[in-house]
C-alpha cells in the first residue's frame, strides 16, 4: 500500500544511477530491485533505509503515511458506482501517487466536491420532488385565508365602514372563498391521486413506484398462486416435497443441493442458480427450509407464468434495470402468494393480530417472508393492515424498500439513525418496537428485528439484515406489537426523520449531517 | 409629519385590507407588487417602514431585504415581514438578513397594526 517502488525508480533515474549499480551498493540482486521498483515485493524499514542512504534522499521522499491514505482513497474511488463501467486499473493508484501525488490529491478533491454536490442535489431534489406543488398550493391557500380573515375582522370591528368599502370587502371575501374552494380541492386531489405524484429517479425507487401504483396487489398472481397450489399440494406431503416432485415430474428440473465452497473460491456465493440448458437447479444446502421452498416456488412461477409476469411488466412500460428489479419483486410476490395463500393467511393474521412468531409456526415461513406477505394483503374487498417494509444491512445499505404514501421510508445513505431498523442491530434476533413521529407529525408503529443468513462454510461471516415493517398509528390497536406502546402518551414517541439532510429537527442530538432545508 | 409605509405584496385583496388598516391609523401608504418595483420605490422615495412579502416575482423578499440592508440610505428602514412561509428556517433566515419583525400569514389585523406602530415609535425623531 505504498508508492515506494515507482518513486524509487523515478529518483534513481533522475540521479542517473543504474539498477545494477544501486543493487550492488546495497547488496541485493538486480532482479530483486526490479521487483521492488514495480511494487511486486514489499520491503521492510531496514532495506528502505539502505536504499534512501544509497540514493542520498530523505526516507519520507519514498513513502509517507499520507501516500498510503491517498492510495487507499483512490482505490476506494474506483469502487464507486460512477466508475463501474470505466474499468479503472487496480494498480494505477500507486503509480499515480508515486509519480503525480498532486494530481492524485486533485482527483480526490474533484471527486469529493462532486460527491458533496450530488448529495446536496439529491437531498434538495427529494424535498422539491416531494412537495413543490404542495409548497405553492399551501402558500396560495394561506394568502387567501389571510385576505378572508382580514376583511372579516374589519367588517366585524369597524362599525362606521362606508358602504362602498363594505361592499368591496364583502365582494373580496366572496371571491377569495371561491378561490379557496378550488385551491383546497386541487390540493386534496393531488394528495389522493398517486398518478400525479412526482416520479422517482433511481431504479430501486421506480420499482417501488411501480408497486405503489399497483397498491402492491396483483390479483392475477394471487389467482395463479391459488391454481398452482391446488395442483401441487398433496395431502399428507410436505409442501417442499410436493414442489420438489412437481418440478422434477412436470418440468424435468434436476434439483441439486450443493455445499457452498470455501471463501477462497471466488464466484461461489450464489445461493441459487439455474442452468436452463441442463435444466439443473442448484440450491445451497445451507439454505433454511423456508428459503429453499421460497426459491423453488419462485422458480416454478418463472417456468409456468413467465409470460404473465412479462405481460404485467410490459403493461407498466418498464425497461432495463427497473424491469429486472420489478420482475424480482413480482417473483417474490408470487412465491409469497403461493406459500401463504391470501384468505387463510389474512384470517390467521387478523386472528393473531399479526403475531409474526405464531404465523411463522402456522405457515412455515421465515420472519422476512411473513413480514413481506403482510405488505401484499391489499385485496380491495378484504384488505389487511397496510404495512411498509424495509430491509437494511448493518452498513445502512437498503436492499428492499416498500413505502406507503403516508408512511415514507429512507432511500439510502444518511438516513435517520433513530429509525428502528438501525436500532435493531443493538439487540440481534429480538423483535423491537417503536412509536415514531415524523417531523410532519404522523405517528407510526415500527416493528423490526435482525435476521442472519448463512452464506458459506465455517468461518464465512453470515449476511445480516434488519427487517422492519411499519404501519400508521391509527392501526395500532389491530397489531399485537402496539399493545404496550399505545395510550402511553407522547413521552414514548421517538422523534424521527427520514434523512438528516432533509430533516427539519434542527436541535436533534443524533444529527449526522447538516440540513439543507435552510438553504431553500 | 406624515409617516409612510410601503406595502410590498402581490395579492390585491391583502393589499386592500392592509391599506385600509394603515390609512385608518393616519399613515401614508404606497404599494409595490413585485420585488423589482419594491426596490425602485424604496430608492426613489424611502418610506419609514416596509411591509414585505417573501414570495414575489422578479426579486423575492429575501433578495429585497439583502439588497436593502446593504445600501447606505436604505439600511435603516424598518422592515416587517408578512409571509405565508412560516417555517422556522424562513423566520431565522429573514431575521438574520436584518428584518425587524416577522409575522406569519394568516395574521390578526391588530397584530400587524400594533407591530407597525411599535416599529414607527422606535424610529428616532
Amino acid at each position: 500500500m505504498t508508492p515506494l517502488g515507482p518513486r524509487l525508480r523515478s529518483v534513481r533515474k533522475k540521479k542517473g544511477i543504474t539498477q545494477s549499480d544501486l543493487a550492488r551498493s546495497i547488496g541485493i540482486s538486480v532482479s530483486y530491485l526490479n521487483l521492488i521498483e514495480h511494487n511486486k515485493r514489499n520491503i521492510g524499514p531496514a532495506l528502505v533505509a539502505k536504499l534512501t542512504r544509497a540514493l542520498d534522499i530523505d526516507p519520507q521522499h519514498l513513502s509517507t503515511p499520507q501516500d498510503a491514505r491517498l492510495i487507499h482513497d483512490l482505490e476506494n474511488l474506483a469502487a464507486e458506482p460512477l466508475f463501474r463501467l470505466s474499468r479503472l486499473e487496480p494498480k494505477a493508484p500507486k503509480e499515480i501517487v508515486a509519480n503525480h501525488p498532486r494530481w492524485a490529491q486533485g482527483i480526490l478533491k474533484l471527486y469529493r466536491s462532486n460527491q458533496a454536490c450530488s448529495e446536496a442535489l439529491e437531498a434538495m431534489s427529494q424535498r422539491l420532488n416531494s412537495d413543490p406543488y404542495m409548497v405553492e398550493s399551501s402558500h396560495q391557500i394561506m394568502n387567501i385565508i389571510t385576505s378572508i380573515r382580514s376583511f372579516s375582522e374589519i367588517l366585524e370591528e369597524v362599525p362606521d365602514l362606508p358602504d362602498d368599502v363594505r361592499n368591496s370587502m364583502t365582494t373580496g371575501i366572496s371571491a377569495e372563498s371561491r378561490k379557496l374552494g378550488i385551491a383546497a380541492k386541487s390540493l386534496f386531489e393531488f394528495i389522493n391521486e398517486p398518478g400525479k405524484s412526482p416520479r422517482s429517479s433511481t431504479p430501486a425507487d421506480q420499482v417501488n413506484d411501480f408497486l405503489i401504483d399497483r397498491h402492491n396487489y396483483f390479483e392475477e398472481l394471487e389467482d395463479a398462486a391459488t391454481s398452482l397450489r391446488t395442483r401441487i399440494d398433496k395431502s399428507g406431503h410436505r409442501l417442499s416435497d410436493a414442489l420438489f416432485d412437481y418440478l422434477q415430474e412436470k418440468h424435468g428440473t434436476k434439483i441439486e443441493f450443493r455445499t457452498p465452497q470455501a471463501r477462497s473460491t471466488p464466484g461461489t456465493a450464489s445461493q441459487y442458480k439455474y442452468d436452463p440448458k441442463s435444466r439443473s437447479l442448484y440450491l445451497a444446502n445451507t439454505l433454511p427450509e423456508a428459503s429453499a421452498r421460497f426459491q423453488l416456488a419462485q422458480h416454478l412461477f418463472e417456468l409456468e407464468y413467465g409470460d404473465a409476469l412479462a405481460g404485467i411488466l410490459k403493461s407498466a412500460d418498464l425497461t432495463g434495470e427497473v424491469y429486472q428489479g420489478a420482475l424480482r419483486a413480482l417473483l417474490n410476490y408470487a412465491a409469497s402468494a403461493f406459500l401463504f395463500p391470501y384468505e387463510p393467511f389474512l384470517e390467521a393474521s387478523e386472528k393473531t393480530r399479526y403475531d409474526i412468531q405464531l404465523l411463522r409456526r402456522a405457515f412455515g415461513g421465515s420472519f422476512e417472508q411473513i413480514c413481506h406477505r403482510f405488505t401484499t394483503l391489499k385485496r380491495p374487498t378484504a384488505p389487511g393492515v397496510p404495512f411498509a417494509f424495509l430491509r437494511v444491512d448493518p452498513a445502512g445499505n437498503i436492499s428492499k424498500r416498500y413505502s406507503l404514501p403516508n408512511l415514507p421510508l429512507p432511500r439510502g445513505d444518511g438516513a435517520c439513525p433513530l429509525l428502528l431498523a438501525y436500532r435493531a442491530f443493538l439487540t440481534p434476533g429480538q423483535i423491537c418496537t417503536q412509536i415514531g413521529a415524523l417531523p410532519e407529525g404522523e405517528k407510526n408503529l415500527y416493528i423490526a428485528r435482525t435476521v442472519s443468513k448463512h452464506v458459506g462454510a465455517y468461518g464465512e461471516p453470515d449476511r445480516m439484515y434488519a427487517i422492519m415493517i411499519a404501519c400508521e398509528g391509527h392501526y395500532i390497536d389491530q397489531v399485537l406489537y402496539g399493545d404496550h406502546l399505545s395510550g402511553r402518551g407522547d413521552q414514548h414517541l421517538t422523534p424521527l426523520g427520514l434523512h438528516c439532510r432533509t430533516c427539519s429537527r434542527r436541535s436533534c442530538q443524533h444529527r449526522a449531517h447538516g440540513s439543507v432545508l435552510g438553504t431553500l | 409629519m406624515h409617516r409612510t409605509v410601503l406595502i410590498a405584496e402581490d395579492e390585491p385583496y391583502i393589499v386592500q385590507s392592509l391599506s385600509f388598516l394603515l390609512e385608518k391609523e393616519g399613515l401614508d401608504v404606497e404599494v409595490a407588487v413585485d420585488g423589482r418595483q419594491t426596490l425602485d420605490m424604496l430608492r426613489k422615495n424611502p418610506p419609514d417602514i416596509l411591509l414585505l412579502d417573501l414570495m414575489m416575482e422578479h426579486l423575492t423578499g429575501f433578495e429585497v431585504l439583502k439588497i436593502l440592508r446593504s445600501e447606505g440610505e436604505l439600511k435603516d428602514i424598518k422592515v416587517l415581514v408578512l409571509s405565508a412561509k412560516g417555517q422556522e428556517n424562513d423566520r431565522r433566515r429573514v431575521m438574520e438578513l436584518g428584518a425587524d419583525k416577522f409575522i406569519t400569514k394568516p395574521y390578526a389585523n391588530n397584530n400587524v397594526v400594533e407591530s407597525v406602530l411599535e416599529l414607527l415609535e422606535s424610529i428616532p425623531h
